[in-house]
């Protein structure tokens, strides 16, 4: 009787969960699995984006690999979001710590005004950065010829060797904001009588941090880790409008070349298969995040 | 919990009056842009046409090819709306330069394409090799050739793949070069409409020495017209402009090698705007350098040259249109035009052809060239003298490129050879052998 | 001791407030580039770019305003990106609602498909998604965002939600269902009053990712007049010149009430991080 109630009860919380969950796969199937089940598919096919449609077997993923500009892409990509996801995620951890032990008022002016640039639509923040890095009239440049350092000054956008980490920079300009306010955001969740109380111990603010606040906004900082390095994996729009992955392929990345592959040259089954590929090798660095950050009570 | 339980239907009844209102406003302002972005006298000769009766049913006609870049653009399109009333109602999109391709290619491979797109007759391979672009030779040539013969055949041939016409100029759209002529008389310089590259450097160093220009030449934003322009000259000294255009020039020529060493000096001489950045300035900072005397020369489009002409004048800068500077002794220069073609899947294929006859034709052209632009119609009157030589440089135009021979090779020559000779420290040898590669791809294709 | 600690204490703020405050600049100082640059004359940006404006020019604002349709845009993009968010938080919740706490069978592999398609680059399914709504006649058309949007943010959205409601209790369903109420009834008078705080989080995530989208924006808008932000920015650049005035009036009329609608609901989103919503 009981065992009988309790099977008919999960018979209907199964129903009831399908059917919250219907609407939501509904939408994600369609602009999500419909689209990538029709580019797995392409990616083992040659198609020129008219009538012409032939498979090809794994051609196309072994032309990435023959692709020079691929895999400086690839290696773009990956530098770009690791070393910008790594740094902006530390920064707002420090931001963070410091605005909390501010005023409550003081500290609301600086937190929202960090967060902005997260607000910003990138191609604004595009346009905004292409003047401070202009040679000739930049923010940047004419910094550096007041403090008397004209000898760095540089085309920063153009030069081989400051090209990308001028994108990285904006990348973490713009991101910086919002690791801050979900880190922030934790810490107002831990009691403030542990504080306290390690402060009578005779506990500095540094070593607060160290031993109490990091440790228990960890699960967050976590998060912040690995939703910035998605969003930065994926970026378009942030090197589209700094660079357009130029000059040459100084700064080009993934998403960038298979826009180029796909609409330019019209390999569409090539740039299918490099999205796989680059999907693989996101996945890796993703486990990888988690494997090494990973805290004892929380797991991504 | 009632509390809360009130509260919660409260505000998603909210949400959802919201959600309604914001989209009826939506759609109102929708409308809005719709009018504002249209002359007045469109606005108002749109509205009867639904309402009456008519026999003759209205086609829609997608007309993405409204570049509000042109000033003329306004006047034109309410002209060909005007002229085709009865028939037609035009949706005039306006062109997105930096989409344009993407643009292109989803709509047609989407099956619902635009009636009529805008894209360059010089880059229309691609759409011909695939079948996707309409030939418009029986139109160009039906009651004796009438429609061919309104264009000029130079800008009209440009759009010609193997003996068919997929693409009909608008305007004509090349390099060009225009000088400050004060500067150029404080520097002791002559302005002469054709030049050499050894004049055109000595020019640069007199301007920067005389005239105090900090530097001497602006590109337009476009810095591979140095590199396209500079073989092509090089190769028609020795008679070969169709092999190069042809890829049967070998990546190891000196005509490769002697217009990438030309252009690194200019880049190395730091006399090219802003110095170090040359390669990566933007149109607007080059326009801007010139406009403030920072340069005595800039290079420019064809098509915008009396916008820029009068810029230029409103800033008491008396600037004169030269010719683009050969590294040869030849006098040839990398061509092209803007220009519209149907795609093959275009839902009104005629009526296509219809507003195009009407746009490219005597009546409407007649309004771009009053307002100063080189136009692919050849019975518009051009009265501007700069026009006027502008219209008289295209005859060096030779519209047949190396890097029209594949998409890859466009982007390499474009956007990747220069970058990497003049920046990136590539060899000769390796420029060399990335050629042959992509010329043997592209030419392996055919 | 005592006053020994007090005063490295307030030297401690003060040297964070300086931090702080160095931090803060680089923000502050390109935003009032944008302010400053709204006031100029295209001309004079060019001779003075990072000076005070001589003449003012007020009709900057004016132009941005009605010649650009700037508010047009705005209200375009707040209309998008606001329905999706608000279905995306709707359809998440139910979705992450069920994954944590109805027996859904096979829910780590739906989990882990979820995940997955959050690493795949979004520019691979331009082309197919673009035959999609073509077919279905929604190109141009507000739906041929808002539909996109919604889909790609829901795995994310979901993924949050689900690890919230995991680290509820037990024991608030259990006495739910004990007090005789329907799946439904337990999700409405339990649940959802005590996720506002995930909901708070994840319409910020969705809100910031989408609000700059430009890439499927541009193809899908391309035939139409509608115009979201982005794209719409883009329009003074045009192919021969940019108008740096009006632009940046546009960029600071945008960023306005951005700023002022996040200085009122500041409080709710940090609440609910706190109320935690991402803690696990």
């Amino acid at each position: 009787m009981k065992a009988g109630s309790k099977s008919k009860l999960n018979r209907t919380t199964t129903i009831t969960g399908i059917a919250f969950l219907i609407p939501a796969v509904v939408m994600i199937t369609f602009a999500i699995f419909i689209p990538t089940i029709w580019n797995f598919i392409l990616s083992f096919q040659h198609w020129d984006g008219g009538s012409n449609r032939s498979w090809v077997g794994l051609d196309n993923y072994k032309e990435v690999f023959a692709d020079k500009t691929a895999i400086i892409s690839i290696k773009h990509s990956v530098y770009l979001s690791v070393t910008s996801t790594f740094v902006a995620v530390i920064v707002g951890v420090v931001l963070a710590v410091l605005i909390y032990r501010l005023g409550r008022k003081e500290g609301m002016v600086y937190r929202l005004i960090l967060f902005i640039p997260s607000m910003m639509p990138l191609a604004i923040i595009g346009v905004l950065f292409t003047f401070i890095y202009n040679p000739e009239m930049g923010l940047l440049n004419q910094f550096l010829k007041l403090i008397g350092a004209d000898s760095l000054a540089t085309a920063w956008l153009e030069d081989k060797n400051t090209v990308l980490n001028a994108v990285v920079f904006v990348g973490i300009w713009r991101i910086a904001g919002l690791a801050m306010m979900l880190c922030f955001a934790a810490m107002q969740g831990i009691p403030i009588s542990l504080l306290e109380s390690s402060r009578l111990d005779g506990a500095g603010y540094f070593k607060q941090i160290t031993q109490i606040i990091i440790p228990l906004i960890k699960p967050i900082v976590l998060l912040s880790f690995i939703f910035t390095l998605v969003m930065q994996f994926k970026t378009y729009d942030l090197v589209f409008v700094l660079t357009k992955g130029g000059p040459g392929n100084f700064s080009k990345t993934v998403p960038l070349h298979m826009i180029d592959t796909a609409f330019s040259f019209g390999e569409y089954g090539q740039s299918a298969a490099m999205g796989f590929l680059f999907a693989i090798i996101v996945t890796f660095f993703i486990l990888l995040t988690n494997r090494l950050l990973r805290g004892e009570s929380y797991e991504y | 919990m009632i509390k809360k339980k009130g509260f919660k239907a409260a505000s998603l009844l909210m949400l959802c009056g919201l959600m309604i209102a914001l989209s009826a406003c939506g759609s109102t302002k929708k409308n809005n842009v719709d009018k504002a972005s249209t002359s007045p006298s469109v606005a108002a000769s749109e509205t009867p046409a639904p309402s009456e009766s008519a026999p003759v049913k209205i086609i829609n006609v997608e007309f993405y090819g409204k570049i509000v870049e042109f000033s003329s653009t306004d006047a034109m399109m309410a002209e060909v709306k005007d002229e085709l009333k009865d028939k037609y109602k035009i949706n005039d999109i306006q062109v997105d330069w930096g989409n344009l391709e993407k643009v292109v290619k989803t709509g047609i491979a989407s099956g619902t394409p635009a009636d009529v797109y805008q894209f360059w007759p010089q880059a229309m391979k691609t759409f011909v090799d695939n079948g996707q672009a309409l030939d418009l030779t029986p139109y160009l040539e039906a009651d004796g050739g009438k429609w061919k013969d309104s264009f000029n055949q130079t800008l009209l041939d440009i759009g010609k793949y193997d003996g068919k016409y997929y693409n009909v100029p608008l305007a004509s759209n090349f390099s060009l070069m225009i000088v400050n002529k004060d500067l150029f008389e404080k520097a002791g310089l002559t302005v002469s409409d054709t030049w050499s590259w050894d004049q055109f450097m000595a020019a640069n160093q007199a301007l920067k020495d005389k005239a105090g220009t900090p530097f001497g030449f602006a590109s337009h934003g476009n810095p591979d017209w140095l590199f396209r322009n500079g073989i092509m000259s090089l190769a028609k000294d020795q008679n070969k402009l169709e092999d190069l255009a042809a890829g049967k020039i070998a990546g190891n020529d000196p005509i490769y090698g002697t217009t990438l060493d030309n252009i690194k000096k200019l880049y190395d001489s730091q006399l090219w705007y802003p110095g170090k950045g040359a390669l990566t300035a933007t149109m607007d900072e080059n326009k801007s350098a010139f406009l403030q005397g920072k340069v005595g020369i800039i290079g420019w489009v064809a098509s915008d040259t009396a916008a820029f002409l009068k810029s230029a004048q409103e800033k008491g800068i008396n600037a004169v249109v030269v010719g683009w500077p050969t590294m040869g002794s030849s006098d040839v220069i990398l061509g092209g035009a803007d220009g519209l073609f149907i795609p093959a899947n275009a839902p009104h294929p005629e009526a296509a052809v219809e507003v195009l006859k009407t746009y490219l034709g005597d009546k409407v052209q007649a309004i771009n060239a009053a307002a100063g632009y080189p136009t692919g119609n050849k019975n518009a009157v051009i009265e501007d003298p700069n026009i006027k030589k502008v219209v008289g440089l295209a005859a060096a135009i030779f519209p047949h490129e190396l890097e029209q021979l594949s998409p890859k090779l466009t982007d390499y020559v474009e956007k990747q050879i220069l970058a990497n000779y003049v920046l990136g420290g590539s060899s000769l040898k390796d420029v060399a052998s990335d050629l042959d590669k992509l010329i043997k791809e592209a030419t392996a294709a055919k | 001791m005592s006053t020994s600690r007090n005063r490295n204490t307030s030297r401690g703020i003060n040297l964070s407030r300086i931090i702080t405050l160095a931090f803060v600049l680089t923000t502050v100082y390109p935003i009032l580039f944008v302010l400053l640059t709204s006031l100029k004359s295209t001309d004079e940006f060019y001779t003075n770019v990072w000076s005070y404006p001589h003449h003012f020019q007020w009709n900057n604002y004016s132009k941005a305003l009605f010649d650009a349709h700037i508010g047009v845009y705005f209200t375009t993009s707040l209309i998008i990106v606001g329905i999706s968010v608000i279905c995306i938080l709707i359809l998440g919740a139910l979705a992450g609602y069920a994954l944590a706490r109805l027996h859904v069978p096979y829910r780590n592999l739906i989990l882990f498909l979820l995940l997955s398609t959050t690493f795949l680059p979004s520019e691979t399914v331009i082309m197919p998604l673009y035959i999609m709504m073509s077919r279905m006649k929604l190109v141009g058309t507000y739906l041929s965002l808002i539909i996109p949007y919604i889909g790609w943010a829901l795995p994310i959205t979901i993924v949050i939600i689900q690890r919230f409601f995991v680290s509820l209790p037990n024991e608030l369903i259990e006495s739910a269902r004990m007090d005789g109420c329907t799946e439904t009834q337990t999700f409405r008078k339990v649940m959802a009053p005590l996720m506002l705080p995930a909901l708070a989080t994840c319409a910020i995530f969705s809100f910031v990712s989408l609000w700059g989208e430009l890439l499927w924006a541009s193809i899908a808008l391309s035939m139409s007049k509608v115009r979201t932000i982005p794209f719409g920015i883009l329009n003074f650049q045009s192919q021969f010149q940019t108008d740096w005035g009006p632009m940046a009036a546009a960029i600071a009329l945008i960023l306005i009430p951005l700023m002022i609608f996040f200085l009122f609901t500041q409080k709710y989103f940090v609440q609910g991080l706190t109320g935690g919503a991402v803690k696990g």
